[in-house]
């Protein structure tokens, strides 16, 4: 998943760049309120978190001119201003949710994977559940839903966040450019080895017919369903 | 500046300044009167007894035997016993006395001058008015005197004085009242500034309208000069106060970030006081910003349109919970609350929020109007507070319900501080649908304190 952060508040944002990562999250961080306006037209994000209060445009400016340009890009407003006819105002100009400062870091990180989840169609249950495979995006660790004792596998951060991608995407046909492009930073070097040996992984783990190869194309999530 | 309550009013003032000038006026003119009155009848008597004492000397005819008077050239009333006018004339050793004398005697003078005039008491209550003038007739001379009474005179002004006294005091009266009802009509511009003043503090008017006599006028300059300074101080607090929380609120999430760190989390002793420490700073400055931005009385506020703005609300607090409820809207479609729209959506939003928390399925938003205040109330079919001492305790208790839910205590806190900055009440009761129904109070009109 990757994710736009735009915020001015540097203490802020490498307090939350660290925390998002250690969530599998690909995170740009942005400070100026106008280079926000083209981002998510250069690149393809999953989310964005978006403070009201910026310099060189305001965030509900961008809101409304992303959401005028019929960009879809979920946004996760995160502001000071959090009065209840604030929070209307952000809402009526398109955010899909909206959270006060200060907030306790662990509410944003549920926040944002709740809205990931129902930006691709998911239930918001605590568990993951796609194709017989249950993921609990906190301890970052799967298991088959038909073996509900025991702790289930534990993942690598790659392996989670890639295993992660594919359950929002199931039965789509999916790139090695893409899942580059939703997985990796901006300024990471995308090396398609890695997402290779992460399947190859992945497969160890939860058998081989988890994920489809498709020559030339790129990959399939299927799950544990025959 | 000193005031003193038993100071007289202005009203007290002209009247009393009013009725002196009238009175002294009409002592000084009765006075003048009496004076020119008194000298006027005076010349008019003198006249005539100058008129008699000519009359006589005509009448003083030579005959064969001495002088003798004509009876035929007398006036009547000098026959008249007592009839007020007199004469008595000396020559060598005899006196003619007019009849009218009878048997009294005119008190004279000793020596009187000649020509001189003197006033002197009559028979009965006569008052007389006597004139000597002595003349050479006939190788004789003669000492004319006449006596006239004036006294008729006198009581005639004394009745005319009277009648004006009477006729002066009614004068008085009629312009008491007219005063009275003049003062009103001129302080009239004062009660409407009053009027107007306890509008302004109502938050219904910003400034005291200028269409004042020109008497007024400065004094209302100066009150309005006055409120819009007040006013943009009390906005350049707000604002500063405003940005002030505004800007607390990055450093605060940073700080509430930090601490979750693992390493900060696994010693207890110091994550428990530090996010206590902040989770009241928060506070604070919540209930700052929530008090900074309230419009309770500045006179500029947007209305609350509730058609428009609950189901936004509604619609933001299923986005917030992720959860449906049934809610029930018992107010009128039109309905327009005279309350500033951000005021009452923070009073609804907390509200309603912590019923999003507590409900089971089903909220019910009540928005009756009554003669004097607009009562809305939230309920829910969750736990509630069975207890009224419970209750009570939650209200007293700095209006914090459950402190294990984040942000409960807080929410009703701003509610409490909204409704009392509009100087409602808030209560909280048993709801019909099984949960809480919390009930808020607005009074309609800010009423300015000590009116």
């Amino acid at each position: 998943m990757r994710l736009l952060l735009v915020e001015d508040s540097v203490a802020l944002a490498d307090e939350l760049l660290p925390r998002l990562r250690s969530e599998g999250y690909a995170c740009d961080w942005l400070v100026d309120g106008r280079d926000a306006l083209r981002a998510p037209f250069d690149d393809n994000y999953d989310a964005a978190i978006l403070d009201l209060g910026l310099p060189g445009k305001s965030g509900l400016d961008i809101l409304q001119e992303w959401r005028a340009a019929g960009q879809g890009l979920p946004v996760l407003v995160l502001t000071a201003r959090n009065s209840w006819s604030d929070r209307i105002t952000g809402l009526g100009a398109g955010a899909d949710d909206y959270l006060g400062k200060p907030f306790h870091p662990d509410e944003l990180v549920l926040r944002l994977r709740a809205l990931l989840r129902r930006s691709h169609g998911a239930d918001t249950t605590p568990l993951l559940t796609v194709n017989g495979i249950a993921l609990d995006e906190t301890r970052q660790c799967v298991r088959s839903i038909s073996d509900d004792k025991g702790d289930g596998i534990s993942l690598t951060g790659g392996e989670f966040s890639l295993l992660r991608y594919f359950m929002l995407n199931p039965r789509r046909l999916l790139s090695k450019w893409q899942l580059a492009e939703h997985l990796y930073r901006l300024d990471a070097e995308r090396n398609s080895n890695v997402i290779e040996v992460h399947i190859s992984h992945l497969r160890d783990k939860l058998g081989k017919g988890i994920i489809e190869t498709r020559r030339g194309q790129g990959y399939i999530f299927r799950g544990l369903v025959p | 500046m000193t005031f003193k309550p038993s100071a007289l009013s202005i009203k007290q003032q002209l009247g009393i300044a009013i009725l002196l000038v009238l009175a002294l006026l009409g002592t000084g003119i009765g006075a003048g009167a009496y004076v020119l009155f008194d000298r006027f009848q005076t010349r008019l008597t003198e006249q005539a007894v100058q008129l008699g004492i000519e009359r006589l000397l005509t009448a003083i005819r030579n005959g064969a035997s001495g002088p003798y008077l004509d009876q035929t050239r007398l006036d009547p009333a000098w026959n008249r016993p007592l009839s007020g006018q007199y004469f008595l004339i000396r020559f060598a050793d005899q006196q003619w006395r007019s009849r009218s004398l009878w048997d009294t005697d005119l008190l004279l003078p000793a020596d009187p001058a000649n020509r001189a005039v003197g006033k002197i008491d009559g028979p009965g209550s006569q008052q007389l008015l006597v004139m000597t003038q002595g003349f050479d007739r006939f190788g004789q001379h003669f000492d004319i005197t006449v006596a006239n009474d004036y006294s008729p005179l006198v009581r005639e002004f004394h009745r005319v004085l009277q009648h004006f006294i009477v006729l002066w005091v009614i004068a008085l009266l009629i312009a008491l009242l007219l005063l009275n009802s003049w003062m009103r009509r001129a302080l009239r511009p004062l009660d409407k500034t009053r009027h107007q003043l306890a509008a302004i503090q109502a938050g219904e008017e910003q400034l005291l309208d200028e269409q004042v006599p020109e008497e007024l006028l400065p004094l209302i300059r100066q009150i309005n000069q006055l409120l819009t300074q007040t006013r943009q101080s009390l906005l350049r607090s707000r604002n500063a106060l405003g940005n002030l929380g505004h800007a607390l609120k990055t450093p605060l999430a940073v700080l509430s970030s930090l601490i979750e760190r693992d390493v900060i989390r696994s010693r207890p002793e110091l994550h428990q006081p530090l996010r206590s420490q902040l989770d009241q700073i928060n506070e604070r400055v919540q209930r700052e910003l929530n008090l900074a931005q309230n419009a309770a009385g500045t006179g500029a506020f947007e209305p609350f349109i509730a058609a428009r703005e609950l189901p936004a609300l509604i619609d933001a607090l299923e986005k917030a919970h992720r959860r449906h409820l049934a809610v029930d809207h018992h107010y009128h479609g039109d309905l327009i609350l005279p309350f500033d729209r951000a005021d009452l959506l923070e009073v609804f939003g907390n509200l309603l929020d912590n019923a999003w928390k507590w409900a089971a399925s089903k909220v019910a938003l009540v928005i009756v109007e009554t003669p004097t205040h607009w009562q809305l109330s939230v309920e829910d079919d969750g736990p509630g507070i069975a207890n009224l001492a419970d209750r009570e305790q939650a209200l007293q208790r700095g209006y914090r319900l459950d402190e294990s839910v984040a942000g409960q205590g807080l929410g009703l806190a701003i509610v409490a501080d909204t409704v009392t900055a509009y100087g409602g009440e808030m209560h909280l009761e048993q709801a019909d649908l099984g949960g809480l129904a919390v009930r808020v109070e607005l009074p309609k009109a800010l009423l300015p304190t000590g009116d």
